[in-house]
């Protein structure tokens, strides 16, 4: 190291922190000076404050009242939507008799995919107006209230607490480890994207499905995802994302979306 | 300057406590604790002015972090939510602002760690591949000289990019919202000494890759 780089090396990294006034007065003061008697760290420091303008210059940047607006109108709309089950009698006494069908079917999937049972069963999709796609699917997919969704998830919740039989059987399409982390936030919003769900819901529901077993998880996935609730272009839509994630293989996507 | 933690989960919610609040110090002086007492209160006017004066440059900060507008327009309405959501339980142990971005930046580094986030070209870490800027939606060019300013932002814009993430959080909350490195190791849980450095090397990056343009 050369003499001027050892003697400014002590100063480089407190060049920024002095711009950000992060330190104390005797500190800052030496700092100072070495910059004063030094043409190097003089310069440095003028490259390091001119950074700073150039952020200050891009944040300052208007943004479109429209956006903010639309922003707004969100919250307001998801609040409003959060606002509704309370007011409403206890969910578990209205739960309609065709969730019921997918309560018990939810219920039953957790516990035979423990013994891998269900791993291609196919059912027929009922004919659902397709909505247009992606977050805008995701949020007309609401065929149900949000209220039912709720009671749908807490069976769910309740499904994915059966206990997993210890011996399941080796699959050959099993997802990865990796995959199967990457899965963890995905199973999320599939279960959003199905259900509907509140933000609350949806977290407790991914503690539950993050100490699922693996198998048990993506089997659980894959059910969901064969919902009679669906569209066919929302089913569609989940078993890419599943085979993306490698829960799906190819040959089990091709089965499931015929 | 000694570290502490934002009690705050997943869930929105915030948890039992800051650390060493009596060195911290109560912030109810602060007119966005005001307003956000106010809120927990039940004015829920509070809410919308707390809206108007933070929504912008949380956007703003969001955008650069999650470089995609319209996950950076959810994550803004996620941050309003959770901080609705704990109103009621909110305590004025720190700046409302370094609650706020806290809130803000778990939920863009979640964002970030999802699949759609990992593809390399997109990547924190990475360059484009073909250094486009990011184009933002609502971005309204100065009025004085609209092409030097567009091509000086553009600039700038590519340069943030090409930081890693963390010391693009760290740089944008320090220089541009004002947080202390002791906020921004909060929201980042990690110290101030790892802070102090994010932002150096991301200074001096930008300075090199703006230089580097510009010459």
């Amino acid at each position: 190291m050369s003499e001027i780089a050892e003697r400014c090396a002590p100063f480089e990294a407190d060049l920024s922190a002095l711009l950000d006034e992060q330190l104390d007065a005797p500190r800052a003061g030496e700092v100072q000076a070495h910059a004063a008697s030094c043409r190097d760290c003089a310069h440095r420091l003028v490259a390091l404050r001119t950074v700073n303008a150039a952020l200050l210059r891009v944040a300052a940047a208007p943004t479109d009242p429209a956006r903010i607006d639309a922003m707004r109108g969100a919250i307001a709309s998801q609040l409003r939507d959060e606002a509704r089950p309370a007011a409403r009698p206890p969910l578990a006494r209205r739960a309609p008799a065709r969730r019921r069908h997918w309560i018990a079917a939810a219920a039953l999937s957790a516990t035979a995919a423990a013994a891998g049972a269900l791993l291609l069963v196919t059912r027929a999709p009922t004919p659902v107006p397709a909505p247009a796609s992606g977050v805008v699917a995701t949020k007309q997919a609401a065929a149900t209230s949000r209220a039912d969704a709720e009671v749908a998830a807490h069976d769910l919740a309740a499904a994915i607490d059966t206990p997993i039989g210890a011996n399941t059987p080796p699959d050959d399409a099993a997802p990865t480890a990796g995959q199967l982390e990457a899965t963890r936030d995905e199973s999320v919003d599939v279960i959003a994207l199905v259900t509907n769900l509140s933000p609350q819901t949806r977290d407790a529901l991914r503690a539950k499905i993050a100490a699922l077993a693996p198998e048990a998880r993506s089997r659980l996935l894959l059910d969901l995802s064969r919902r009679q609730e669906l569209s066919p272009q929302q089913r569609n839509e989940l078993h890419e994302r599943l085979a993306q994630l490698g829960v799906l293989s190819p040959e089990e996507q091709e089965r499931a979306l015929r | 300057m000694s570290g502490y933690w934002v009690g705050w989960s997943a869930t929105g919610g915030v948890g039992s406590g800051w650390g060493e609040v009596a060195e911290m110090g109560l912030h109810d002086g602060d007119e966005d604790v005001r307003l956000m007492l106010a809120l927990g209160a039940g004015d829920e006017s509070a809410f919308d002015k707390l809206f108007a004066r933070w929504s912008g440059p949380l956007l703003r900060f969001l955008e650069r972090i999650v470089r995609d507008a319209a996950s950076a327009e959810e994550l803004v309405q996620e941050t309003f939510l959770r901080l609705y959501r704990a109103r009621e339980r909110y305590e004025p142990n720190a700046r409302f602002s370094t609650w706020l971005y806290t809130i803000a930046t778990r939920l863009a580094l979640n964002e970030l760690r999802r699949p759609r986030h990992q593809n390399p070209h997109r990547s924190t870490d990475e360059e484009n591949d073909d250094g486009a800027a990011l184009v933002l939606v609502g971005d309204v060019p100065r009025a004085d000289d609209v092409a030097h300013a567009r091509r000086v932002g553009d600039t700038v814009e590519r340069a943030i990019a090409k930081l890693p993430e963390r010391q693009r959080i760290a740089l944008w909350l320090s220089a541009v919202d004002g947080l202390s490195y002791a906020e921004v190791a909060a929201s980042l849980e990690t110290s101030e000494k790892s802070v102090k450095a994010l932002v150096h090397r991301a200074r001096c990056t930008l300075a090199e890759l703006i230089g580097a343009e510009e010459r």
